[in-house]
């Protein structure tokens, strides 16, 4: 299943890049069905749907991808945090979880009320928002790896927290962080796609398969295209993340080959993951 | 009970620090009330002695102390048009809440039979039913509210497309304009509850007690619903938690879609309309709000599952 998952999201971001573009504003072109010339169709202003759907199909992989580095970032320090000897965890922790009570939507709005639409603030506030998954992640790996023999011997030959965490803990906490990262890279795609088609997503004019959506809303009926093509890119990167996701967490519907897999029960499917 | 006090001790905790991230952003922002207070002519002086008047220069721990006072009293202001904004969210605040209870509702009535029915592994109706929890939770909730009404109300006629009526105007009507909407919110999180629930249900029907009671005896379906459900109740009491969290989360783009007049659009509407303060106040009452639910939950499962009762 998790191939699946990764060859869907390789595909489309293979064609994301083959075929993105701004798309040439055309008013006798307008709202035209798929053809040979135009296979997506066109928009209200005439220009080529396949064009328009592929670049916002980047721009919004690449808005979860930033959230993704985001959060492997900040669960690094938070890492390296929780594998201090004399660090106050539970206070963090508690610090950390108190952020689980803001739905990602509603901080994103927030930021958006802030400080204006954009795609920084956008993967800033998802990951913000993901920030008491990430620090259960990194402390109960940390926390899981310091009580092995091997540290303590570290410790006990003079090695400093940096030397300990960079050669051991970092390593064994990578993947976990990677695959947190694939929860967050879903909540920010459909986060953007979300603020994008209420307006407060991307600049204006810019293609993003949320605005592109808003866009197709006024002419749904006469022109179904306009609405079918983004929706089917977004449920096709949807799906492929969700596949990935849940081919590591504990409902995993097809358990039977999990001894090959060597992360187990790791990624919690969470609920508010949509908002 | 000493672990109930610090779990209790998590409300206030996460209203501190969600409105000192709230506060933080309204004062760093720019401008302040002088701008739309004051005309436009108003001298510097004039603007200095108007801020010293209400209050805004005051250094920040004071100016914070008093947003949380008012905040708490509910003084929450007006907005920039002179609407005040304690009469606009608690109209708007029930909207939501019986969106989110019907979401609830729903989800469960269509995640508890549905794990019921699709136990046995490999049936078509268990590939079916996971396929389809897998396909839906993968769009956005706007979409699924778009492709609803479009499907649903505006083809078929079968429900309003927007707008809300009020249970004065007919307890039927008002349910029929929110069923869209609820359904929408709760098809992604029934698929996930469905999921999560079946799984639970499928591990405890091959633990030891039920094997003894199979052995007594029972019946499997009799044994099913006297052995297995029970302990996966917790499950399902700490996802619906999470749901109704989510719900109140994701109103915003469910409440925009059908023109519903609740918290969600208000927040889109301050996001649209850059007013910092009255979206930081609904992030602060939303922040409230969830961790009392999630709260709730915890109680619930306490109560649900024995092993944890201290």
């Amino acid at each position: 299943m998790r191939r699946a998952g990764i060859i869907i999201l390789i595909a489309v971001l293979f064609f994301s890049l083959s075929f993105g573009g701004e798309g040439e504003v055309d008013a006798a072109m307008r709202l035209l069905g798929p053809s040979s010339s135009h296979p997506f169709g066109t928009d209200a202003l005439g220009r080529d749907l396949l064009e328009r759907t592929a670049r916002g199909a980047f721009v919004s992989i690449s808005i979860g991808a930033i959230s993704l580095l985001i959060s492997a970032a900040v669960g690094t320090v938070l890492a390296y945090a929780y594998s201090l000897p004399r660090f106050p965890r539970s206070a963090l922790l508690a610090l950390a979880d108190t952020f689980k009570a803001v739905p990602p939507m509603v901080l994103a709005l927030f930021f958006a009320a802030f400080a204006g639409p954009g795609i920084a603030k956008m993967a800033i506030a998802v990951s913000i928002a993901h920030i008491s998954d990430i620090s259960r992640t990194a402390h109960s790996r940390t926390a899981a790896l310091l009580n092995e023999e091997f540290i303590e011997a570290e410790r006990s030959i003079g090695a400093g927290s940096a030397r300990i965490f960079f050669r051991h803990i970092l390593p064994h906490v990578a993947p976990y962080l990677a695959l947190q990262g694939v929860s967050v890279f879903l909540s920010a795609v459909m986060a953007e796609s979300t603020l994008s088609f209420l307006g407060c997503g991307v600049p204006v004019d810019t293609p993003s398969l949320g605005a592109l959506l808003a866009e197709a809303r006024p002419v749904m009926m006469n022109a179904p295209w306009m609405v079918a093509f983004p929706a089917a890119v977004l449920l096709l990167i949807g799906l492929s993340l969700e596949l990935i996701a849940l081919s590591f967490s504990e409902s995993d519907p097809s358990a039977q080959r999990s001894h090959k897999r060597k992360l187990v029960r790791v990624a919690e499917v969470s609920a508010d993951r949509k908002a | 009970m000493e672990r109930f006090w610090k779990r209790l001790l998590t409300v206030p905790l996460t209203m501190l620090v969600v409105s000192f991230l709230v506060f933080a952003c309204i004062s760093f922002s720019e401008g302040d009330s002088s701008a739309y207070i004051l005309p436009e002519d108003a001298t510097e002086e004039a603007r200095a002695g108007y801020r010293e008047a209400v209050g805004l220069d005051a250094p920040f721990p004071l100016r914070y102390a008093s947003f949380m006072a008012d905040f708490l009293t509910g003084r929450w202001g007006m907005t920039a048009a002179g609407h005040d904004v304690s009469k606009m969210i608690l109209s708007r605040l029930p909207v939501t809440i019986s969106l989110a209870a019907m979401s609830l509702v729903i989800s469960l009535a269509i995640a508890v039979p549905v794990s019921y029915l699709t136990l046995r592994r490999r049936s078509i109706g268990d590939m079916a039913s996971t396929a389809s929890a897998v396909v839906i939770s993968s769009l956005p909730v706007f979409l699924v509210a778009l492709l609803l009404s479009s499907l649903l109300a505006v083809r078929l006629h079968l429900f309003p497309t927007s707008g809300f009526v009020p249970p004065s105007r007919g307890i039927g009507y008002a349910i029929g304009s929110l069923f869209l909407p609820s359904l929408s919110l709760s098809l992604l999180h029934s698929s996930l509850m469905m999921l999560l629930f079946r799984k639970a249900l499928r591990d405890s029907m091959e633990k030891p007690f039920t094997t003894a009671a199979l052995a007594y005896g029972m019946s499997r379906r009799r044994a099913l619903f006297r052995c297995a459900t029970r302990p996966s109740l917790p499950i399902l009491a700490a996802i619906s938690g999470e749901s109704a969290a989510a719900f109140i989360g994701g109103s915003a783009a469910v409440e925009s879609v059908f023109a519903l007049p609740g918290i969600g659009s208000l927040m889109v509407s301050a996001a649209l309309g850059r007013d910092t303060a009255l979206a930081g106040t609904l992030v602060m009452l939303i922040a409230l709000m969830i961790s009392l639910i999630s709260l709730l939950s915890e109680a619930a499962i306490r109560l649900l599952d024995p092993r944890r009762r201290s």
